[in-house]
């Protein structure tokens, strides 16, 4: 390549030109000076004829044939003219002989030699030029003969292959550049086109394999073309490396088989809902194919009886939000109830804009489904626990199992004696009329030919529920009867109904068992419970009666001869006789406290409410005690800073004074100290029992309230009584929305605090002291 | 009050009760009737018309309150004050109605005086 001339060729004229004007312009001097020669030698005119031949063949080899004949021409018409008008001595005739033999083989020497160089110019830049193409060709370029030897090899090559030229330059193509199972396909095609004449692998682009000098494969897209040469055919072999496009290309595939094969609905949707793509995940999930899905929004998919969510979704979408798995609730096609999370992302156009939206909803019908089955599972266990009464357990219980199992609509039928099944309560989705009522003859309403694809019966005594015909519908195509057995009897039964053909769902029909022997249990239970509950009143009734019957004369006709017959008595008479009537006054309060105790238990306890003058409850309540302080020295002390008043039993507030009091006389020695004081702050009445005995310890402060738990020091020191008092005093102090603070040393005494919310009433001290 | 003394029906199938109401009621100078179950009562009531009764609710062939229903219906007998016996501890347990208009009831064990209370107030 002359590369100077491409860069100062402006400064030049070009080569080829250049040459042309300096062979002419020699030309013209050998013609000017062969003229010039004629001039002083007229003589010798046919002498010098000869020379001109050169300068008219030069001519010839730049300018062609018809310039140099024309120059020829020219030359002999001069040679001629001259002659006859400068009367030389020249031989017309011979000249114009000797011309016509030496001009034009001048001519055609010069001509042929012209063309031979134009020739030789035109391959070398030919070649020039398509060196020049190989070597800047971004594609690998090698060119092989028909034994596959290669005979060039471009820098593309040597980089893509990693073979040097001197090293591939005629070695084999094949086993150079190929995995063995393209060298085979290679060969054969090229002994196809060899032979048969089959040029369908040339001029074609394909894709193929290359194998690198490591031995590292990679995708390749050649072209093949062929060319005769000397009665050979040669090969130019293009290629190039697709090794990237391959990994894009395969990305997407991969990607597009991803959104064809997922699961999940991958749907793209304009900014006004419009549905612009559907995959089969999206048919999947919601029953439409993608033709149909294609001519639908968006907003379709709301459930009818659901305020439009979709609305405010493309609003956030038009704003760049986005949505990261949320839940819906859809519905698909047939009116299928269908969970969702879904995902939302905006998709952008080239300036940013946000045009429309991607969105995965991924099908989580089963997981929600599930949980609904929790839900109405553990809601039974609630419910069940709140019913009060027996017969309305399955109503109750109804619409939760109803909604659970995304049933059209249900009914509860209750088993009545002799009269089979009554439908005592029925349920229906908001959105659906039921073909079912509650009815006075508690049959199905409507009846209407058809035929129910699905009838189930879950559980036994299937023989006692009425037959599946009658619910055979218009429209319903699915009944289940989920009998609730109790303890082998039909208590009643759930009727389930839907529109759709339904497949049988093991997680359904599990937890509607479960439900149903939970129904069955708790029935069985509170039957016993009841059981138990008429056990108790005969205990009652028995506690009553015959314990306390006998009292009744005990007490009465202590009581009589006490205030009749004492002066007939003795002394020592008398003395019995009140023994007799204090144990059975003592047994009598021992009766009491123990049909309280049960009452407060069974919660049955309850209190007539008025208003109370604690300072009177108090006062009464210490005189009642003040014998029995008499009698042991102990001095009864009571000290009163208000008068407050609570609404309260008076009865019940005085007994638990007297427990407390009798309690604190009890566990205080002889000659010692109990006091007793009232005040009131904050809406708030303290009445406080402090005595000097020997304390309560810390450990045993709190249990002193557990029903029929003694102090230590109480069993240690013979102290009597059951332990029934302060569980008593405390039920009522609780009655009374007050509460029991105890506080104690061992060893100096303990304080009893009762506060009770009062009405506060201005204070007024009184002080009594004995 | 007149000068003869006031009649009172008791009846109680427990003797020593029985006794004991009666011996109570003389004391504070009433006249009683004993009866040992409701039939014997009703028949006894129904002949005498004593001026009130002291009926056990709990009692063989007839309880008090069969027997009251068959005073009430009885035109003579209609209006008589009654007083009834109760064992029972629990309000619940109470027949329905049983404290009305010349009728209470008295629970067991009660002593003589409060008896002769109520006997007093319900024939004032």
């Amino acid at each position: 390549v002359d590369r100077r001339a491409d860069l100062i060729g402006p400064l030049f004229i070009p080569r080829s030109r250049r040459r042309t004007v300096i062979v002419l312009a020699i030309a013209a001097v050998l013609y000017t000076a062969i003229l010039i020669g004629r001039l002083s030698n007229s003589d010798e005119g046919n002498g010098i004829l000869g020379l001109e031949v050169i300068p008219i063949a030069l001519v010839a080899l730049e300018l062609g044939l018809l310039p140099g004949l024309g120059v020829a021409a020219a030359s002999m018409c001069a040679v001629v003219v001259w002659a006859l008008t400068k009367d030389i001595s020249i031989n017309v005739g011979e000249y114009l002989f000797r011309a016509a033999v030496y001009f034009p083989i001048a001519i055609m020497v010069g001509w042929g030699a012209g063309r031979l160089r134009g020739a030789e110019q035109t391959i070398a830049t030919r070649e020039r030029r398509l060196r020049s193409i190989v070597e800047s060709s971004t594609d690998a370029l090698v060119t092989m003969d028909a034994n596959g030897r290669i005979l060039a090899w471009n820098p593309v090559a040597e980089d893509l292959f990693g073979w040097s030229p001197d090293e591939a330059l005629g070695r084999d193509l094949a086993e150079l550049t190929m995995p063995p199972q393209v060298r085979e396909l290679m060969r054969e095609g090229k002994r196809r086109f060899l032979e048969e004449d089959d040029w369908s692998m040339i001029g074609v682009r394909f894709e193929s394999r290359g194998l690198t000098r490591d031995g590292r494969e990679f995708p390749i897209e050649c072209s093949i073309s062929a060319v005769r040469e000397s009665d050979q055919w040669i090969f130019h072999v293009f290629g190039h490396d697709i090794t990237e496009r391959k990994a894009i290309e395969d990305e997407r595939k991969r990607l597009a088989s991803i959104v064809e094969s997922t699961g999940d609905a991958i749907i793209s949707f304009t900014l006004d809902g419009r549905i612009t793509s559907w995959n089969p995940g999206a048919e999947q999930v919601y029953g439409y194919s993608e033709a149909e899905g294609l001519r639908m929004s968006m907003f379709d998919f709301v459930p009818p009886d659901r305020p439009d969510d979709v609305g405010p979704l493309l609003t956030r979408v038009r704003d760049g939000g986005r949505l990261d798995n949320v839940e819906f609730d859809r519905v698909g096609k047939g009116g299928r109830s269908v969970d969702v999370a879904v995902t939302v992302t905006p998709i952008t156009n080239a300036s940013g804009r946000i045009v429309a939206a991607a969105a995965i909803h991924r099908d989580i019908s089963d997981r929600k489904r599930r949980e609904r089955y929790l839900t109405a599972q553990h809601g039974a266990t609630r419910l069940l626990a709140q019913v009060p009464d027996l017969d309305e357990v399955g109503p109750a219980i109804l619409p939760m199992i109803g909604s659970a199992g995304s049933w059209l609509c249900a009914a509860y039928w209750q088993a009545v004696e002799k009269a089979g099944l009554r439908c005592t309560s029925t349920w229906t989705t908001p959105i659906t009329r039921l073909p079912v009522s509650p009815a006075n003859e508690g049959t199905l309403t409507e009846r209407r030919e058809g035929q129910l694809e699905v009838d189930w019966v879950i559980g036994e005594q299937a023989n006692d529920l009425p037959s599946g015909e009658q619910a055979a519908l218009g429209g319903l195509r699915t009944q289940i009867w989920v009998p609730v057995v109790v303890s082998g009897e039909l208590f009643g039964a759930f009727q389930f109904f839907d529109r759709r053909q339904r497949d049988w769902d093991d997680e359904l029909m599990g937890t509607l068992t479960s439900i149903t022997e939970q129904i069955s249990n708790y029935v069985q239970r509170r039957r016993a419970e009841e059981e138990v509950e008429r056990a108790k009143d005969e205990f009652f009734g028995l506690v009553s009666h015959e314990l306390r019957t006998p009292l009744t004369s005990i007490i009465g006709y202590g009581e009589l001869l006490a205030e009749s017959e004492a002066d007939r008595l003795t002394e020592q008479g008398r003395k019995h006789l009140s023994v007799i009537r204090r144990n059975a006054q003592r047994e009598m309060r021992l009766v009491g406290d123990l049909l309280l105790l049960v009452r407060i238990q069974e919660g049955s306890f309850r209190m007539e409410l008025e208003d109370v003058d604690l300072y009177r409850v108090v006062e009464q309540a210490v005189e009642a005690a003040r014998p029995a302080a008499d009698k042991r020295g102990i001095e009864l002390h009571t000290r009163a800073d208000a008068s407050p008043e609570c609404a309260g039993d008076p009865q019940r507030l005085g007994q638990v004074l007297d427990n407390l009091l009798s309690n604190a006389i009890k566990f205080t020695p002889n000659g010692g100290r109990v006091a007793v004081s009232l005040t009131a702050s904050d809406g708030v009445a303290a009445i406080e029992v402090t005595d000097s005995g020997m304390g309560i310890p810390e450990d045993e402060q709190q249990r002193l309230f557990d029903r029929l738990y003694r102090a230590r020091s109480a069993t240690a020191s013979a102290i009597p009584g059951v332990g029934l008092g302060l569980t008593i005093v405390k039920a009522i102090v609780d009655a009374h929305r007050g509460r029991i603070l105890v506080e104690s040393e061992p060893g100096a005494g303990a304080t009893f605090r009762v506060e009770l919310p009062v009405q506060a009433k201005p204070p007024t001290t009184q002080e009594v002291t004995e | 009050m007149t000068d003869r003394a006031n009649v009172i029906l008791v009846a109680d199938d427990d003797e020593d009760i029985l006794e004991l109401v009666c011996l109570t009621l003389e004391q504070a100078g009433y006249e009683t009737i004993r009866a040992r179950n409701g039939e014997e009562a009703l028949s006894l009531a129904l002949r005498h018309l004593p001026d009130a009764c002291v009926l056990d609710v709990v009692m063989p062939e007839r309880t008090g309150l069969e027997v009251i229903e068959v005073l009430r219906d009885t035109e003579e007998t209609t209006d008589i004050p009654i007083l009834l016996l109760t064992a029972t501890v629990r309000e619940q347990d109470l027949p329905p109605g049983i404290e009305k208009q010349g009728q209470g009831y008295l629970r067991k064990p009660f002593s003589p005086r409060e008896l002769q209370e109520r006997a007093a107030s319900m024939l004032r």
